[in-house]
Order: C-alpha cells, then structure tokens, then sequence
C-alpha cells in the first residue's frame, strides 16, 4: 500500500475510535512522520520554521542514561526517567495524555516532535481535509507553536545543571540503606522488619540479632501484617500501590494484590479472610479478599489513613489518620479516627480527635477495651512567634474509651517536647505503653494505669482544656525517655512482653528494650553500611527536631513524608494574624522554585536556612554543609505514582479536561485572554511557571490596609472577602504560580489554604474568572477538568 | 612587699618569684594524686557523653579544643579576694585576682594571671577551655571592666569600656539576625548606666555590638548562661520596705526571683522563686539538666552572717520543681558544675572558718574538701576543662526599630485566686502602665477596649517597662499584673492569658483581636513629655507578681 494512503487510513480508523462524547473528536497524537507527510514534501504546506534540531530527536532516548536517572532523584522521580512525567514533559511529545491518546505512527522514542509544539495532529488533519482552511478560533485548532512553548522546557533547571554541570551522583551509600520503618514480632518471637530503602523484609533471630532472610517486596514497604495463622504475611508497598503477600514457609512473595495509593498500614480480620489496607495517599481503605488476593471493596477514610488496630471485644478497627478534614478557613482542626464494623467491612463511625494532626501510631490496650494513639497539636491558627510553652506544636497521646470518648494529653514536658511522635505500642500485660519518639530520638515510657488514673481524675472542664495542653502532666505518667537510635518510627513488643523492639529508620538498627530496666540492651544491626552520606545526612536533619528551641518540631512535623500536614499558618514575618499562608508539599520541588508563596526565595538554601532559623525555629541557623545535606534531600523526597492516572492514558474525561486546561476559546466560542488560560500560568513539566501571578485570591487578613477589618466578624469568614477585594478594585496581591504536580493529594488550595477542595477553586474565588476563565464552565466540563489536574 | 599568694599554713618555697607563681601543697594534700586521675576521668567521660549527647544529630559535632590540645595543662581557676568576706556583688575587692592551679603533677602550682590587675575576680572559662573571661580593674582609679585572657599565651585585653562597674561577665552562645553574615559568639555582661539599674548586657567578643537586654525597672544580676541557650539571671524585686531601692546592695530589697531571657532581650519569663527572704543567685546548671542557685539571706543584725542555701530545680519545670540541697551557714560564692553532677562551692574564709573550694555531690549530699585557706576567700572556682556550648540562637530583633508587639489569646484565662471570680464577659478594657527607672514611678501609657473573647494585641514602644491592669465596668480594677515585661524591637510577644498557668500551652483559635491592626501603645515620652512621671491615683501593690 502506498504509504500515505496507509497512514490515512490509520488516521481515519483512528479518529473514528476518537470519538467523544461532546459529539466531537478528540485529537490523537499521529507522529512526526505523518506530519512531515504533507509538511516535508515540497509541495506541501509550509514545513516548520526551525531546522532540525538532533538535540530534540535524541530527547527521550537521553532519558535512558545514568545521568538522566541521578536527574530523576533529584526531581523526587520513583522510576525509570522514560517513564516519569516531569522528564518525558519536555523529552517527549504527547507524555501525559498516554498512550490511548496517540496514533500507532506515533512513537514516543522520536523525541519531541512536531506535536510537542503544536499539541495532537489529528484533527489537524482532518480539518484541513474537510474544509481546507484552519478556523483561527477553533477549539481543535492547531497550536501554532510559540516561542513562548520553547521556554516551557528550555529554562534553567537545578536538577539539570547540578549532574550535568557539577557531577551530581548519589553516593554509592545511597543505594544501600536499609531504612527499617515498621518492626514485627511474631508469636515465636521472630523479628519482621519492612525497610523502606532497601524495598525489602528482612527476618532477624531475636537470639543472636542476625538478619537471617531478605526478602525483596515491592517499592518502598511501610507497614506488615500477618495472617491470623501466622503463615503468611502481607507488605504494603507504599510506592508500588500494592500488597506482597509472602509465604513464609517458602519464604517468597507468591502474590502482588493491587490497592489504592500509597498503602501504608494493614490488617487482616480475626478469621484471616478479609485484609484492610489504608491507602494514605488516597484517603480510602481497600477491603481485600485474602483468597481471591484482590481488592473487593474501597471504604472512605478520613485523611491520610496511616495505621490501624483491631479492638477485639467490640470487633472493630480504629483507623488513625495523618492529616486533618477539611474546616472552615482559620478554624480549629479536627482529624478522624474510622471506625470499621470487621464483620460488615464498612465505616461504621468517624470519631473526632479535636485539635489534633498527625495521628499515626494506635495500640489497644489488652484488657482495658481502651485504645492509644499518638498525636500532634499544631498550632497553626496561632502567630508563631514563639518557641516556647508549646507556642508552635505539642505532642502527645490520645486515649479512645469505649463510647468512643476521646481523650488527650501531651508527652512533652516544658522546653524538652517530645516531637514527632509516630508510633505506640501496649505491653501485654496492659502495664506500659512505649511511644516512638521519632524527632528526638527517644522511647517515652508511659504508665497506662497512671494515664488512665490522671484522665479519669479530672474534671471535665480539665479533660477538655487543661489535660490536652499541659506540658506538665506528662510527669504524672512517663516514667522515662529511653535515647534510641536515629528516627525510630515503629515499636512492638514480643509476646511475652520481655522485650520490646525498637526500628530506627535513619541508622539501619533496632534497640532491643528490656522493659523491666527500661532500657536498651542491645543494638541490632540491620546490614546497612555504616557510612552516612550526604543525602542521609540531610535526611537526619530533616527528621531531627533538635533544630528547634527545646526540640518542639522538625521538619517533618510539618512535612511528614515530604508532604504537608494540611494546615495554613501564621508566620510572622508577615503580620500578626494575618496572611496565613498554606503548607506547601516538598515532593519534587527541585526545579520549581521561586519559593515561598510570595516566591521571594529563589533556592531552597534560601528558604530553608536563614529565615526558617529566625521565624520558625529560633536557634542557629544550619550550617552551611548542614544545610546543603538537608537542601539535598529535600530534593530527593519522592513523587509518588499518581493513582489516577491509568497506564494506558488519559480516561475520556481526562482527556476533555486536559482540552479544557489548554483551550483558548470559551464555550461560546470567544476568545480567552492568554492570560486567563491556565496554561499560559501552569505551563511547563510541572504545570507551574516562574513568576507571581494575581488571580483574584486576595482575601480577609490578606491586605489588612485595605479594608476596615474592625468590622469584620467570624461569621462573615465564610465569605472571606474575595468578591469584595475584586468588586470594591481594592490591591490585590499577587502569589507564586503553584506547579500542580501531586495537586490532588495537596490541600488545601490557595496560598492561604482557603480552599478546601478543588471545586472551590472556581466555585468559591474565581467569580471574575481572575484565576483563568472558568465561569463558563458547565458542570461536567469542571469534573472533567479537574479529573484531568488529579492525573497530574 | 607583695603579698604572699598563698595559705600561709600550706606555704612553700615560691618556684618563680618572677611570675608570681607559687607551690601550693594544700591542694595536692586535699586531692591526692589518685583522687585526682579519678575525678579528672571521670568528669571528661561524663563530659564526652554530654557532649555526645547533646550534639546528636547536628552533624559530626566539632570535637572542643581542649586546654591540652592547645597545650595548656588541665586544672582549676580560681578567683582569691582577700579575707574579710566574699559573696554576691563582692567579687572584686581590691586585691582580688585570678589564678589558675595545674594541679596535674606531683607539685601542684598556683599561677595568678591577674598579677598586673589592682582587682580582679569572676572568672569563666571559654567553651573550649583556652579563655577565660573575668572581672578587672587596673587600676584602683579605674571601673571594673570585662577582660578576656588568652591561657597560653597569657595575654590579656579589655573587651567592654562601661563607665560603671560591671559586675559579671559570661560566654555567651552564638546569636544569629536576618541582617546578619553569620551567627557571632556573645558576651553578656552586667553593668549600669546613670540613673538606672544594674541590667544585662550583650556584646560580641571585642566589645562591639552593644546591646542592652534587660529593661525592667528592677536591677538584674547574675547571669547565667543555660544548656538550651537562654540566659538566666536575677531580678531583685522592689519592696515599699526597701525604700523600692531594689539594688543587690540593698539588703532589705527583699523578693528577688530567677528569670530568663533569650539572649536578644526576649521572651522574659519567670523561672524560679522560693523563699521570699532571700535572694537567688549564682545559678549553674548540671549535666542531668539541673539547674543549681544560691539562695541567699541577709543576716538578721548588722554584725550576724548571711545564710546560703543550695537550691535545685529542674531545668525543664522550674517552677514545680524547687527543691533545698543544703543548708549553709555562712556565705557561699560562686558554683561551678562539674561534667558528672557533681559541684565546685566557694566559700568565704571568716573568723570561724577558712574560705575554700569543696567538691559537692548531691547525689550523695557529701562535701570534699578540696582546698581551704585561712587568709583568702575563694569567690569562685571551676575546673579547666572545656563543655558543650549551648545551642546558638536566632533573633527576630531589628535594633531599627522601636516598637514591638504584645498579644494576649485569652485575658481570662488566669490561675490567680482572683480571676476566677471573673465571668466571662466582664473585662472591658486593658491599661497599659510603664515605669520611670528604678521602678519609683509609674504612669498610664493608654487604656482600650478587650475583645469578646479576652483577646488583645498592641504595638508597644520597645525597650520600655510594661504592665497592664484589666478593667471592668465603671473602671473597676479585675487584675493588676504587679509586675514587669518589655518587648524588644520587633518582638511579637504572645501571652496565652493573664498569669496562666505557665505549663499550660496556647490554644489553636484564631483570635478576634488578631484580625485587626493592633491598638498603638505610645510611649511615655508621648504622653508627658520627658520627666513627667505623674504618679497614679490608685497606687499599685507591689508583691510578688509573675514577671520583671
């Protein structure tokens, strides 16, 4: 066959499966070859100004080298660069919308191509075919190809110029650490380690302290559990978006079961036939059939599901979660503790933990149907002007009683806190509960029944005000802080109670404590090496909270995972009470500085050094090889895998919100305003640009000398003042172009956190479509857009 | 003739009459060479441990520059007055100086390194143990000024010029600003201008960058550097019997109490008070996070001798953990802690009982003699061996500037017996008071309304005296804070409530007063203009109150 008659035959077969439901097709990547069809020829249309550039041709196949890979890490990438987002954004054309959307001539090893400037040739063609002309304001009209598009790839990029210009490499250290972040101890007494670098498990002889087994599992398991009898046990591989089922007897992963994002803690139900996994990047929980080895139902959780416990005598679970449920803007948070009826798989109730975050670590105590988890009290509605008396955050224990009551109070004790607390565990016998440390790299030691006595002796006055905020309880019932190893983030006891085993992430061991001594008798080594480079250096200190005044916070407390802990806050610097400012995610930020939502700092170095010393953590700012370490890491935090993106591309409605993302003419055909496009904004790899951009988010407490904020009343913050900012002209305030990498797993929006969802982003503040034009939007187009920026 | 240097009862052949060093037995005598090697290694593993300790995760912590690696021999300083009485604000009598004992060898040496100094005493040593910082006077004409010396090569220089006499001096850690390069070591120092009390002092090692950091209308003494890098020091109270002359000499200013301040001036905060009748002082803090003070009562009649009590508290929970060590019936000097726990009391020799060193371990409650001497008073000791440095801090302060800002959550919340007669809804406004210096008088500076839910904020002049009253309705007086605080420039200072519980932490509310500007606070010179200092119409106890 003639091989244009070939390819127009591909094309129309093509365009006839590209058929949406709008009544329209939706474009299809077809390839340079198809383009240079008619464009190469000399009787064709006129050909692309630009010469051939090899550099472009050889764009993705570049993403198959060492360096491009060291270039991955230090943009947050999980795996192979060909197969990355951000990298293939500008190496490739036609990367995000997948392969469902491209033409079997389209090969995405050409590099970029026509189509990376001037998007999907399809209907390209077919217009041209059909009427011989190009309507300038078409919706499926063909981009021309600025020189504006160049600078979506071709600007600085650190990641780039760090292995490129200076040799950036991870150090040979780097792939060999082990990370032990959840530890096991099975009723023979064997030790069950998942450590998170090294994407394995290990099984240590509690006698001689030996790793006897190493099993590999998927990216980067976080939680196990084992079966009832024992005999098998379950891995969440939190990169991975799976479960290792391991055989112990064989000793080898026989199953990977597919779940939700992210999963972190597990479960299975007392008979063994149904595994609960937490998707904490998902907020769900997958009911998995353990015969059948797939997931059969997803549950709603709270946000962030991280661990879960099963209290035996009512026959439910108690799901911690990470991060808090939406509120109102500047109103005290909440975090919910699911409750899930084992028998019926479904949320049967979400219990309120009132101004607490970060609930992660949950044991029950045998014997008392009383259960603990851990806890954090962020201050975030509160200026942060000091460092002192729990100003900025607390960290404590909640106490779930059965009704469902909770209770709170703090492990720290004045100026000595103790930060990140991530995990609890109960000593059979009920008396103990130790609590990981994991910013000050302690074990608290908590006597139950004084807990318990302290709570119950109050009134309820003091249980509701006094008990969760006072930093000098806590020596009514820790009875001591045992110094562990670096970041210890999981604790179990052995069944017998005699020991208690300890896993610190950042230096590769587990302490052994003899809790009848309350101390630690034993390191064990886990085989990591014993070099600390410069990445796990800055690891450490991210995780150390030694860097603030009396240890109140790390990084991490914060920026747990790398993430955000889904608060706003109120730094100083720039007025008291106002300009709340969001928590912004540190996952793959490399390359997309300015920083700060007034973008002034342009490095991390900046943002990070400096004036996080003199606003957040009132001591001496890091060293200068200190914080390059940390600055390093921070550029290694990972991207997960985003969950809603399918490998086969785009899903239909993605694919007309991706149209809608990048249109330039409004639904009655006018033209939009470059400016009021989102990609002119979120243009790049990233979907962000450099720069500031005003897009009429000004509210309350942004530009107090604007307006008569003495007339202002609480209940008018659910107006927040946007309409009157922009309708009354007052200033408006511009604020850093946010890259929407991972938008779906960021909220709040908003550079105050003002949004809670991404609905309200055009529902609640863009009434003069300030922030791109939106309101002409019909209802699905909106689900459609933003299913396409949840891909992202 | 020069003075012989040492006890006369110990007294032996001066080595080298030249350098005014002498042999002294009487320390080889206490402290035998046995003991010696034991506590000397037992005092630098415990030392590791702490440094190792508090270190952590900081990156691999610079290992300190011992006295040995630099060459210097170990040892003890120690600072000698003449006999007739050291103690609190009597550390430079004329004649004192500093010496320094390498009592490593079978001869034990006693070398004063003041010899050209009309007075000299206080020392510290230098975090890495090769500086020692002290008191001095050159000349009798002169005032008492902080000098460094460098302990190898011996050389000495001035490092603050104050017109009035300072009287204390310590190593600060570093301290680092936005403005700022970055952070530089400090010095605190305690001096007086004219017509003012006695107050704290920052300054940077060669005397430069003069900062004044305490601004209560009482004097403020002793200070004293903690292992979490606050500074620790003595606010003596005013008290209508006192004539409200609050100065360390007066021995009726009864009420002092332990305070500490971030070494930029702020977050002033009560720390520890006990006995009323007594004035604390001469603090150090212990390896186990103990802080120790003498507490110190004037004696009963003019000829009769000041007690000293040895007082402990936990560092972290002062205020709940006051606990009497010992009771001392004479004066004792300075403190020193030792590496394990262990402490260097001073003490002065009096007719009764010779001035001396001795080795205290609480743990034990057992005294060791280390070194006594009939014709010398000991004000000070401690052993010469470097410590951790406490973490450096970082400053919001703008010198610039010259306001600052108060804010208050929750003005009912309040653990005095008196708030708890106050309903919710019954306090109207706040005054603001300041004080003239040496708190003789004070006056309003402005009254405004309180918000519904107890909350305030206001911008305040920096630098000033500030204590507020809440009001009910007609003017009624609810609350009087009787006593003192200051912002400094551009410090944002938070209060949870009025005299809360200090334990108690804020809560997460996102307060009215807090979305509006803050009420202007002006200053006193605003008001009245310099020197009008109306005295007010309601005269405000003066008692224990909660902060300077």
């Amino acid at each position: 066959m003639n091989p244009t008659l070939r390819r127009l035959t591909m094309l129309l077969s093509l365009l006839a499966g590209g058929v949406a439901a709008w009544g329209q097709a939706l474009p299809l990547y077809v390839g340079r070859e198809v383009c240079l069809g008619c464009h190469g020829t000399p009787a064709g249309p006129p050909a692309c100004k630009l010469e051939p550039i090899p550099a472009h041709d050889r764009a993705y196949s570049v993403l198959d080298s060492p360096q491009a890979e060291e270039i991955a890490v230090l943009t947050g990438g999980v795996g192979s660069p060909t197969q990355d987002l951000v990298c293939l954004g500008c190496h490739a054309a036609a990367s995000d919308v997948g392969p469902r959307w491209t033409a079997p001539t389209f090969q995405i090893a050409g590099g970029v191509q026509c189509e990376s400037c001037h998007d999907a040739g399809s209907l390209h063609v077919q217009l041209k075919r059909r009427t011989d002309g190009d309507d300038a304001y078409s919706p499926n009209r063909i981009q021309r190809g600025e020189r504006g598009t160049c600078k979506r790839c071709h600007t600085p990029r650190l990641s780039h110029d760090e292995v490129l210009k200076r040799g950036f490499g991870r150090a040979p250290a780097d792939r060999r650490y082990k990370t032990p972040t959840k530890v096991l101890v099975d009723r023979d007494g064997a030790l069950i380690v998942c450590c998170e670098h090294s994407d394995s498990v290990l099984f240590v002889d509690p006698q001689t302290g030996s790793v006897v087994r190493e099993i590999e599992v998927g990216r980067r398991p976080g939680a196990a559990a084992l079966s009832p009898d024992g005999r098998t046990l379950y891995v969440s591989n939190r990169l991975s978006n799976s479960v290792s089922v391991i055989d112990r007897q064989a000793s080898k992963v026989v199953a990977q079961i597919a779940v939700g994002a992210e999963p972190h803690g597990l479960s299975t139900d007392s008979a063994g036939k149904r595994l609960f996994v937490l998707n904490t990047g998902q907020d769900s929980i997958s009911v998995v059939d353990t015969a059948a080895q797939r997931e059969t139902k997803r549950l709603a959780a709270g946000v962030g599901p991280w661990a879960l416990v099963r209290d035996d005598a009512s026959q439910r679970f108690l799901v911690t979660n990470v991060r808090p449920n939406p509120t109102g803007f500047r109103e005290p948070h909440t975090t919910e503790i699911s409750v899930i009826d084992e028998e019926q798989a479904i949320v049967e109730r979400r219990l309120d933990a009132a101004d607490a975050n970060m609930v992660q670590g949950i044991a029950a105590v045998p014997g008392r149907r009383v259960t603990l988890f851990t806890l954090m009290r962020t201050k975030n509605l509160v200026p942060i002007t000091r460092v002192a008396q729990g100003w900025t955050t607390t960290n404590g224990l909640g106490v779930i009683w059965p009704d469902g009551t909770i209770d709170q109070v703090l492990l720290d004790e004045p100026n000595s806190y103790f930060a990140d607390p991530t995990d609890v565990a109960v000593s059979p016998d009920g008396r103990i509960a130790l609590v990981a440390g994991g910013g000050v790299n302690e074990i608290a030691v908590v006597d139950i029944e004084k807990l318990l006595a302290t709570i119950r002796d109050a009134t309820p006055h003091d249980r509701a005000e006094v008990l969760p905020n006072h930093l000098g309880m806590s020596g009514r019932f820790v009875v001591k802080r045992i110094p562990v190893g670096a970041n210890p983030r999981s604790v179990a006891f052995s069944p017998d109670g005699r020991r208690a085993y300890v896993a610190n992430a950042l230096d590769d061991t587990l302490s052994e404590i003899d809790p009848a001594k309350l101390a630690v008798v034993r390191a064990i080594k886990l085989g990591g090496p014993g070099e600390i480079s410069e990445i796990r250096r800055g690891e450490r200190l991210f995780h150390n909270a030694s860097i603030s005044f009396g240890s109140e916070f790390s990084c991490r407390s914060c920026h747990p995972d790398g993430h955000v802990d889904g608060l706003a806050f109120d730094i100083e610097a720039d007025g008291l009470g106002m300009h709340p400012v969001d928590n912004r995610s540190l996952r793959g930020i490399t390359d997309t500085g300015p920083f700060k939502w007034e973008g002034t700092n342009p490095t991390l170095q900046r943002q990070c050094g400096p004036r996080f010393a003199v606003f957040f953590t009132r001591l001496a700012p890091y060293k200068p090889d200190e914080l390059d370490a940390l600055v390093r890491y921070i550029c290694t935090i990972e991207r997960p895998p985003n969950p809603y993106r399918e490998a086969a591309g785009l899903t239909l409605s993605q694919r007309r919100g991706k149209m809608i993302f990048e249109r330039s003419v409004d639904n009655a055909g006018q033209p939009i305003p470059e400016n009021q496009r989102c990609v002119t904004c979120h243009a790049n790899a990233y979907r962000a640009s450099a720069g500031k951009a005003m897009i009429g988010s000004t509210m309350w407490l942004d530009e107090p000398a604007e307006i008569d904020l003495t007339s202002f009343q609480h209940e008018e913050e659910g107006q927040v003042g946007v309409v009157h900012f922009y309708s009354e002209r007052l200033t408006m305030a511009s604020f850093d172009i946010a890259h929407l990498t991972g938008v779906q797993a960021g909220r709040p929006y908003l550079h105050n956190g003002g949004a809670m969802a991404l609905e309200e982003l055009w529902t609640r503040f863009n009434a003069f479509d300030a922030h791109g034009m939106t309101n002409d939007l019909t209802r699905r187009q909106f689900n459609d857009l933003i299913a396409y920026l949840w891909t992202l | 003739m020069r003075r012989t240097l040492i006890p006369r009862r110990w007294a032996a052949p001066e080595v080298n009459d030249e350098s005014s060093a002498a042999t002294d037995q009487g320390i080889q005598r206490i402290m035998s060479p046995a003991l010696k090697i034991a506590f000397c290694s037992l005092a630098v593993l415990a030392l590791a441990a702490f440094s190792a300790c508090v270190s952590g995760l900081r990156g691999a912590a610079q290992p300190a520059k011992t006295p040995q690696a630099c060459g210097t021999p170990p040892g003890l300083i120690l600072a000698q007055t003449p006999r007739g009485g050291a103690g609190a604000g009597d550390d430079v009598r004329p004649g004192g100086r500093i010496a320094w004992s390498r009592s490593s060898g079978q001869r034990a040496d006693l070398e004063v390194l003041t010899r050209d100094f009309f007075a000299a005493g206080r020392p510290q040593l230098s975090f890495d143990a090769t500086r020692v910082l002290f008191l001095g006077r050159p000349t009798a004409a002169d005032a008492t000024n902080v000098w460094e010396m460098d302990l190898g090569s011996r050389q000495t220089r001035q490092i603050t010029h104050a017109a009035a006499d300072c009287t204390a001096a310590i190593y600060l850690s570093t301290l680092y600003t936005i403005t700022a390069d970055a952070p530089t070591p400090q010095i605190c120092y305690c001096t007086k201008e004219p017509d003012d009390v006695s107050a704290l002092y920052t300054c940077l090692p060669d005397g430069g960058g003069v900062r004044r950091i305490t601004f209560g209308p009482n004097p403020a003494s002793d200070p004293c550097l903690l292992s979490d890098g606050r500074l620790l020091f003595t606010s003596h109270t005013a008290s209508p019997a006192a004539g409200l002359d609050a100065s360390p000499q007066n021995t009726n200013a009864i009420g002092a109490r332990l305070f500490t301040v971030n070494t930029d001036g702020t977050d002033v905060s009560l720390f520890a008070e006990g006995d009323a009748s007594a004035v604390p002082g001469d603090a150090c803090e212990t390896a186990d996070g103990r802080v120790f003070f003498v507490e110190r009562k004037p004696p009963a009649s003019p000829s009769g001798r000041q007690a000293s009590t040895l007082v402990a508290v936990a560092r972290t929970r002062s205020l709940r953990t006051r606990q009497v060590i010992r009771e001392f019936a004479g004066p004792l000097g300075r403190l020193a802690a030792q590496a394990d726990g262990t402490l260097w009391l001073s003490t002065a020799a009096t007719y009764e009982s010779p001035g001396g060193i001795t080795l205290f371990d609480p743990a034990s409650d057992r005294c060791t003699m280390l070194y006594e001497s009939e014709e010398w008073s000991i004000s000070a000791a401690g052993p010469v061996e470097a410590r951790p440095a406490p973490a450096g801090r970082s400053s919001r302060v703008d010198d610039k500037a010259d306001y600052g800002f108060l804010y208050c959550l929750d003005s009912y919340l309040s653990d005095r017996p008196e708030a708890s007669r106050i309903e919710r809804g019954q306090i109207k406004r706040i005054r603001v008071f300041t004080s003239a210096p040496a708190a003789q008088r004070e006056k309003m500076l402005s009254e405004f309304d309180v918000e519904t839910d107890g909350s305030f904020f206001l911008q305040v002049p920096a630098r000033t005296p500030l204590r507020l009253q809440t009001i009910g309705d007609a003017g009624a007086v609810l609350q009087n804070m009787q006593s003192w605080l200051w912002i400094m420039p551009r410090e944002a200072r938070g209060c949870i409530g009025c005299h809360e519980d200090r334990e108690l932490t804020p809560p997460n509310r996102h307060v009215i007063a807090l979305r509006k500007p803050p009420h202007l606070i002006p200053g006193a010179d605003a008001q009245t203009g310099p020197g009008k200092w109306p005295t007010i119409t309601t005269p405000i106890p003066v008692e224990r109150g909660e902060e300077q």
